[in-house]
């Protein structure tokens, strides 16, 4: 007997399992259909997701319409979701982490000595209290102009935020009395 | 159209049924003729060759499943066509034409024993198919049936080709010796 033999064979082979492999070979057909509009969907959503991602971010700055109350420094606003958000001096913190704003001492490298000069929204340090400030990494410098606020990858410098100033900055992290933030701006009037 | 309304205008004799099954079947058996031949031309032929068939032979046969009927026709026809086109293409030499010669000494090309065999053949195939896993015999009937390429075989079977592959090999193993254990040399 040869393969050509076991060929012949296979042409009676019974119709059922022939039938079982037809529809798997009509139903591939079908799934490659479908998973190619899957991908396609997906790509397209990708895309967006990049496309809309710095828009996403900037979103979550402080858009408010921001009214300066020269009593107090404080300014009211509201995010782009729409919930007031109490900050001072018009400075705008970012919803995701919590802001201090701080009284710059003396500039260290990578970061500087500070003195808390108000506690927006983190509890942990009360305002008097000395800590010390390490940027992290990717941090953010804010920017202030007549159009808003706008954020930029940089390390901040010591001509910007001289000792004496005032700051806010985000606490990324906080351990051994070191604040590490990943965005700092300049405070209004400061 | 559903393949019992096909059958049904052959039983007819409605020259509808060769264009419905056309509309159907025809890429289909493109393909399992191209997978044989690798030819366009030579696929075409032998599809044509088949909706001939089933012309002829509906009725009085009157098949439960077109798809595996058509298949197997267009298969037959193929592998037909695949052995002439290769017998042809040795006649140059003289020792294929002293070995088609000799062969009008063979009283028949396809004897009523080897008929018989491969019969028998057949019946173990399907015994042996019938008693292996499903994705086993699913992807044997797709390599070896449909003469599907592996990759082919791994995207509708769902596994990977290394799978496929391991598969296959273990399944002509386990072939080989059922068919030695049936007492069929190969």
């Amino acid at each position: 007997m040869n393969s050509e033999m076991l060929h012949d064979a296979l042409n009676m082979i019974d119709d059922d399992m022939l039938d079982e492999v037809y529809n798997l070979r009509c139903r591939k057909k079908k799934y490659r259909f479908i998973t190619n509009i899957i991908s396609a969907a997906a790509c397209v959503c990708l895309i967006l997701i990049c496309v809309s991602l710095p828009h996403l971010f900037n979103s979550t700055d402080y858009v408010g319409d921001t009214l300066s109350d020269s009593a107090s420094q404080n300014t009211y606003g509201t995010y782009a979701d729409g919930a007031d958000y109490d900050t001072f001096g018009d400075i705008g913190a970012a919803k995701e982490y919590p802001t201090l704003i701080v009284e710059i001492e003396k500039w260290q490298d990578n970061g500087f000595t500070a003195k808390i000069y108000k506690t927006v929204d983190y509890e942990n340090l009360e305002i008097g209290e000395n800590i010390e400030v390490k940027f992290n990494g990717d941090i953010l410098v804010k920017e202030t102009d007549e159009n808003g606020y706008s954020y930029e990858k940089r390390m901040p410098t010591r001509k910007e935020f001289p000792n004496g100033s005032i700051a806010e900055i985000e606490v990324t992290r906080f351990a051994d009395n070191i604040v590490y933030t990943s965005m700092i701006g300049k405070c209004e009037g400061s | 159209m559903q393949d019992e309304t096909i059958v049904q205008l052959y039983f007819e004799r409605n020259e509808d049924a060769i264009k419905e099954t056309q509309i159907k079947y025809d890429k289909y058996l493109t393909k399992i003729a191209y997978n044989i031949l690798s030819d366009y031309d030579d696929s075409r032929e032998s599809v044509n060759d088949t909706y001939l068939a089933a012309w002829n032979s509906i009725p009085p046969h009157k098949p439960i499943s077109l798809s595996a009927y058509l298949g197997k026709i267009t298969r037959r026809l193929s592998i037909d066509i695949f052995r002439k086109r290769n017998r042809d293409k040795r006649k140059a030499s003289q020792y294929s034409v002293s070995l088609s010669e000799l062969e009008e000494c063979i009283p028949g090309y396809e004897t009523p024993e080897m008929q018989l065999e491969n019969m028998e053949l057949a019946e173990m195939l399907n015994k042996f198919l019938r008693e292996l896993p499903k994705d086993a015999r699913n992807v044997f009937i797709g390599r070896y049936y449909y003469l599907d390429s592996i990759r082919d075989v791994a995207g509708y079977c769902g596994m990977t080709e290394g799978k496929v592959k391991s598969l296959l090999f273990r399944t002509r193993c386990k072939l080989r010796d059922y068919l030695k254990k049936e007492g069929i040399m190969i």
